[in-house]
């Protein structure tokens, strides 16, 4: 355990909210709450005058949103620990926020059972957390280039055939009926593309194909 | 101008008022002057009647004419014979410019008859100068016997062609004027149908998320304020009593229920919030927005899906960002709504000053020929306009449908 107290900064607009979490967070005798910001320039200026340790922070806020607090504090504050504390669930913003370089992504959901718990790992084990609920929705990272050109030589000739039909955007259908195969035939060689290109997320075929014969 | 001339020339008037110094002008000068005036008289009625846009046959007719008038006319003019007998140049000029007064009568006459009003004038004055012209010409080849009438008939052919030609040019003007402010009229009608759509189509929005909030999270949550109360209730009588720990267990398993339903309620307000207003577009643009659209409308039905998002910086404003991704969203119901399809696909460029979008589906289609009117294509069709921009709509039988969406950036 850390031998001096860390001090905390909380930015949400809601002060109820607000009021909530520093109840929950008084349990935590490490932790020092240091200054509350309603909205994301309050934040911003709070940072610079307090210089906590840990930042909670609300992704809609008025003014300025979470997400740009932690890009203008990214680069100023490296060591800024943030943690994005958000009603939003969706998969774009859990991205959007740790390529931006947050530490960890909380839903408010569950904001009871996981800041704790999340405080702990991120504070005390020094590495990032995703609330349990979003877990299957983790990142889904494109494959990078060496990846990608390693894996192309390992298509067949049809697979090869397929993904050509696939950037001229048409659809399982329409390449089962130009190539004479059926539709379940396409679907089986679309998914072995997928799993050889390491191409997480079936969605990511199109935009491949078409970057890869430019389209 | 060109017949005046002409008739003075024929009359021998010009010679004597016009120019009397000189010799044997007259005879030259005349066919081009003929010639000229026929050319002129064929371009007048090719704009004045848009003939070569009504009736492109016919247009490449008079071209042939005025084509074949001119070497004639200059070569009788330089006195050169072309390898023909004297005497035929005058004649071929005749013919054609007989030829000539044929075409300016059958295309006003065909052009009356196809609705172009602006012909009839023209159609008067053409058979007013015809006939005085036809009497005339009789009147020269027969050596009839010349009264008053007939030499005068060409001048009164010529001065009421004049007169009615002019007449002519009023009415074009006046029918016009008329269809200007006919458009006029339309464009405002179908601007205050398209408003009365709008704000129906608002309506509907509203009522929809009015009942949403009525029926799914207001009772939702008037639910969860009875469970609670009757919680609290359950709490109060059995306090103290013998089995108390077994009540506490029992509170806290309800509360974990009431927890739930919380969370069920809380994907519904969600699930509005992102309906109601595309923040992830706002905050992270097209590729996260359509990302997560795909993925809410099609993953639960098991319909498969791909995109391909061009994420070139484009300059644009929020209300056509809005307006693109509304036209998506809209193509997305409809899809899930008519087309039983498994496949989606979507993708958008941006191409210099435009945004592009295609989406395609495979499900069953229909004959687009007969467009549903179900489909709300219109509304948006009516909203991309008001942008400057364009949707199109090919659908085969059960291959599935293509929409493309296109909008100026500017």
């Amino acid at each position: 355990m850390a031998n001096q107290k860390k001090r905390l900064l909380i930015a949400d607009d809601h002060p109820i909210f607000r009021q909530g979490l520093k109840q929950l967070l008084a349990s935590i005798e490490w932790l020092h709450i240091v200054a509350e910001a309603e909205n994301g320039c309050s934040a911003l200026s709070q940072i610079k005058h307090f210089r906590p340790d840990i930042i909670i922070l609300d992704l809609a806020m008025p003014d300025m949103d979470g997400l740009t607090v932690l890009q203008r504090t990214r680069e100023e504050y490296p060591n800024l620990i943030t943690i994005i504390l958000t009603s939003y669930d969706d998969s774009a913003y859990v991205d959007r926020a740790f390529e931006l370089g947050a530490n960890a992504y909380v839903v408010k959901d569950s904001a009871g059972e996981d800041l704790i718990n999340c405080l702990e790992v991120v504070v005390q084990r020094k590495d990032v957390y995703i609330s349990p609920s979003l877990g299957s929705r983790f990142p889904e990272l494109p494959p990078t280039a060496t990846e990608k050109n390693t894996s192309l030589d390992s298509l067949t000739k049809m697979e090869r055939k397929i993904l050509s039909h696939v950037a001229r955007f048409l659809t399982s259908k329409e390449i089962g009926k130009e190539l004479g195969v059926s539709y379940r035939t396409v679907q089986n060689h679309r998914s072995s593309i997928c799993s050889k290109l390491h191409l997480k997320g079936a969605h990511q075929l199109l935009s491949f194909a078409r970057e890869y014969f430019d389209q | 101008m060109g017949l005046v001339l002409i008739n003075a020339m024929v009359s021998g008037h010009s010679k004597i008022f016009l120019w009397p110094e000189t010799e044997l002008i007259d005879s030259r000068i005349i066919l081009i002057v003929a010639a000229g005036t026929i050319i002129f008289a064929l371009q007048f009625i090719n704009h004045f009647l848009n003939v070569r846009s009504h009736f492109p046959r016919l247009w490449k007719a008079s071209v042939w004419i005025m084509i074949l008038i001119i070497p004639p006319a200059i070569a009788e003019f330089l006195g050169l014979a072309l390898g023909v007998a004297n005497g035929i140049l005058p004649v071929v000029i005749l013919v054609l410019g007989n030829l000539g007064i044929f075409y300016y009568l059958g295309v006003s006459i065909a052009s009356y008859r196809t609705g172009i009003k602006q012909a009839r004038f023209v159609i008067v004055a053409f058979s007013a100068f015809s006939i005085g012209f036809y009497f005339y010409q009789t009147f020269l080849l027969q050596g009839a016997e010349p009264d008053i009438f007939l030499i005068h008939m060409l001048e009164l052919g010529i001065l009421a062609e004049g007169l009615l030609l002019s007449l002519a040019l009023a009415d074009r003007i006046n029918l016009l004027s008329q269809q200007k402010e006919m458009a006029e009229r339309e464009a405002l009608l179908h601007q205050r149908d398209f408003s009365k759509k709008l704000i129906q189509a608002q309506e509907v929005e509203r009522e929809k998320f009015s009942s949403a909030l009525h029926d799914s999270i207001g009772h939702g949550v008037l639910v969860l304020k009875q469970n609670l109360t009757s919680l609290a209730n359950d709490c109060l009588t059995n306090k103290g009593g013998r089995a108390g720990v077994n009540v506490a267990q029992k509170t806290a398993r309800e509360i974990d229920l009431q927890a739930n339903y919380c969370s069920e309620i809380l994907t519904e307000v969600r699930q509005m919030s992102h309906d109601l207003h595309p923040h992830l577009l706002t905050r992270l643009g097209f590729k996260s927005a359509i990302q997560e659209t795909m993925t809410r409308a099609f993953a639960a039905q098991d319909i498969h899906w791909q995109m391909d998002v061009d994420e070139t910086p484009v300059e644009i404003d929020s209300e056509r960002k809005n307006l693109i991704y509304r036209a998506i969203q809209e193509s997305f119901n409809n899809i899930l709504k008519h087309a039983h399809a498994t496949e989606v696909i979507l993708s958008l460029r941006v191409d210099q000053d435009k945004i592009l979008v295609n989406i395609k589906d495979d499900g069953r289609g229909f004959d687009d020929k007969v467009f549903p009117d179900s489909l709300g294509i219109n509304n948006m069709r009516d909203r991309l306009k008001l942008f400057g921009g364009h949707l199109s709509i090919h659908s085969t039988p059960n291959i599935g449908t293509h929409l493309t969406i296109s909008v100026p950036t500017v």
